[in-house]
């Protein structure tokens, strides 16, 4: 999907979404979040041309921190796009637990680098 | 009473005899100086110099504008095609984390990206200042086992107090490469690379302010220590000049003038020990020299590709709009800034105590 049917598409969901909330329908929110994941989900695919750059940084050696990189962003987007969902659905609270189920995520994730740089650090100032 | 004592004036065949067998005495000594310092040189430094230890011509080529040319481009290129696969890692790193940081959301996501960058940079870099400290080791190392050459070489030669300059030269840069090695750098660059790691969890002002004071303390112990060594040792110098030559002029008045025949023998004999020990001391001077570059050359080239590599990944990181990772390389092109300077520094005292020593008794 090009970037011009990608906005047509964004463009004619929203003016059915309006129509459908002038029409007092409950339909519009459910709508819009299909629309919004069919958008996102037609996009994807064209993600694969970050495999090239993928595969330079892994004859580089840096395939462990790529990895890690890429499990974070996918979880920041997911959990983006979910509480946004959520908020648009009328669920602000929901959305921002949601937000805080990422972060806690993203921690997760994280940690190992964390605890590699305490460590670091404690053996600098130790040794 | 004449017939005795024209029988106790020497020949002039013993004469030439006893020259012959002093000259064969003092070369054999030169040999036995120069193999000696052959043996104590790094072994990065040998394939620089002639094979021969009392080769001076190709010595005086080895220290040569063209040759010591030759050598820097040399290890330039060495330390260019050992370092071109992390130089590319950096620059991978770089790339990666601006990309990551160009569409990353939220604050977890950009403190991670800045954390894991600061991470692998250190991995990366990390080498490079034990490296540093190495390099300052092998040259107390090296400052050591030449110092009681150089005072040998000297109280042979008969400059004693100039012997007594050299071995104090030596201990007091010595000391100053201890105390910078162990009791100043190592600790200093151990708390800055902790500091530059811990300004990625996200509190770098502080703690970039904390550093630039912390540098900014290290330089100026830097430059103080170079200052009191260089005033020590040409105070010592001048000292020593003064009394060396003052002692030799003596001692071949002395002998001229209180032994009319054989006097002038045993005057040329001092005059010619004289000459072997410039050329002792020459030859100490330029295998320091060369000794110094084959150790300096590398870890040179090594800090300023890295330190240009840095600068370079700064400025690619300001262009994809990533000031983050910017200001996380920035503070590491800072450290080799500093590690640089401790080189150059160490490396310009350590020539002007081997250049002193050297020079010795102007007689």
């Amino acid at each position: 999907m090009t970037t011009g049917q990608t906005v047509g598409v964004a463009l004619l969901l929203a003016i059915v979404g309006l129509v459908l909330r002038e029409s007092k329908s409950n339909l519009s929110p459910v709508l819009l979040l299909l629309g919004g994941i069919g958008l996102v989900t037609a996009v994807l695919p064209r993600l694969s041309a970050f495999s090239s750059l993928f595969s330079l940084l892994s004859d580089v050696g840096l395939e462990e921190v790529t990895e890690t990189v890429a499990k974070v962003l996918s979880v920041g987007f997911i959990t983006a796009f979910g509480a946004d969902a959520c908020a648009e659905l009328g669920a602000p609270a929901l959305a921002s637990k949601l937000e805080l189920c990422g972060r806690i995520e993203i921690l997760v994730l994280a940690l190992p680098a964390l605890t590699a740089l305490l460590g670091g650090v404690s053996s600098l100032l130790s040794s | 009473m004449f017939l005795l004592f024209l029988l106790s004036i020497p020949t002039a065949a013993e004469t030439a005899e006893k020259v012959e067998t002093a000259e064969t005495a003092e070369t054999a000594e030169i040999d036995s100086f120069l193999t000696d310092l052959r043996e104590t040189l790094p072994d990065a430094a040998l394939p620089h110099l002639p094979s021969d230890p009392t080769d001076t011509e190709g010595l005086r080529e080895a220290v040569g504008f063209r040759y010591l040319l030759s050598m820097g481009i040399e290890a330039a290129k060495n330390g260019f095609s050992m370092e071109k696969g992390g130089l590319a890692r950096l620059l991978g790193l770089t790339l990666l984390f601006s990309a990551a940081s160009a569409v990353g959301k939220g604050r977890a996501t950009s403190l991670f990206i800045q954390l894991a960058a600061t991470l692998s940079l250190y991995t990366l870099l990390v080498g490079c200042g034990e490296r540093v400290t190495a390099f300052f080791s092998d040259l107390s190392a090296f400052s050591s086992v030449l110092s009681p050459l150089y005072t040998a070489a000297l109280a042979s030669g008969g400059a004693v107090t100039g012997a007594a300059t050299a071995a104090g030269a030596f201990t007091g840069f010595i000391t100053v490469l201890d105390v910078m090695a162990t009791g100043l750098l190592r600790p200093l660059l151990q708390v800055l690379f902790a500091l530059t790691l811990l300004s990625a969890l996200g509190n770098g002002g502080a703690v970039g302010e904390l550093s630039s004071r912390l540098s900014g303390v290290y330089i100026f112990l830097l430059s103080l220590l170079g200052v009191l060594l260089t005033a020590a040792l040409a105070f010592e110098d001048s000292l020593a000049v003064a009394a060396d030559s003052m002692a030799v002029r003596t001692a071949k008045f002395a002998i001229g003038n209180a032994i009319p025949l054989v006097g002038g023998t045993v005057s040329s004999l001092l005059g010619s020990l004289q000459a072997s020990l410039g050329l002792i001391k020459s030859s100490m001077g330029a295998a320091a020299l060369v000794s110094l570059l084959a150790m300096l050359l590398p870890l040179l080239c090594e800090l300023i590709l890295w330190r240009t590599a840095l600068s370079l990944c700064e400025g690619v990181a300001g262009v994809l709009g990533a000031p983050a990772l910017g200001g996380v390389l920035g503070r590491f092109r800072r450290l080799y800034d500093l590690m640089l300077a401790g080189c150059a520094i160490v490396s310009l005292l350590f020539l002007l105590t081997v250049g002193m020593v050297s020079r010795g008794v102007s007689l």
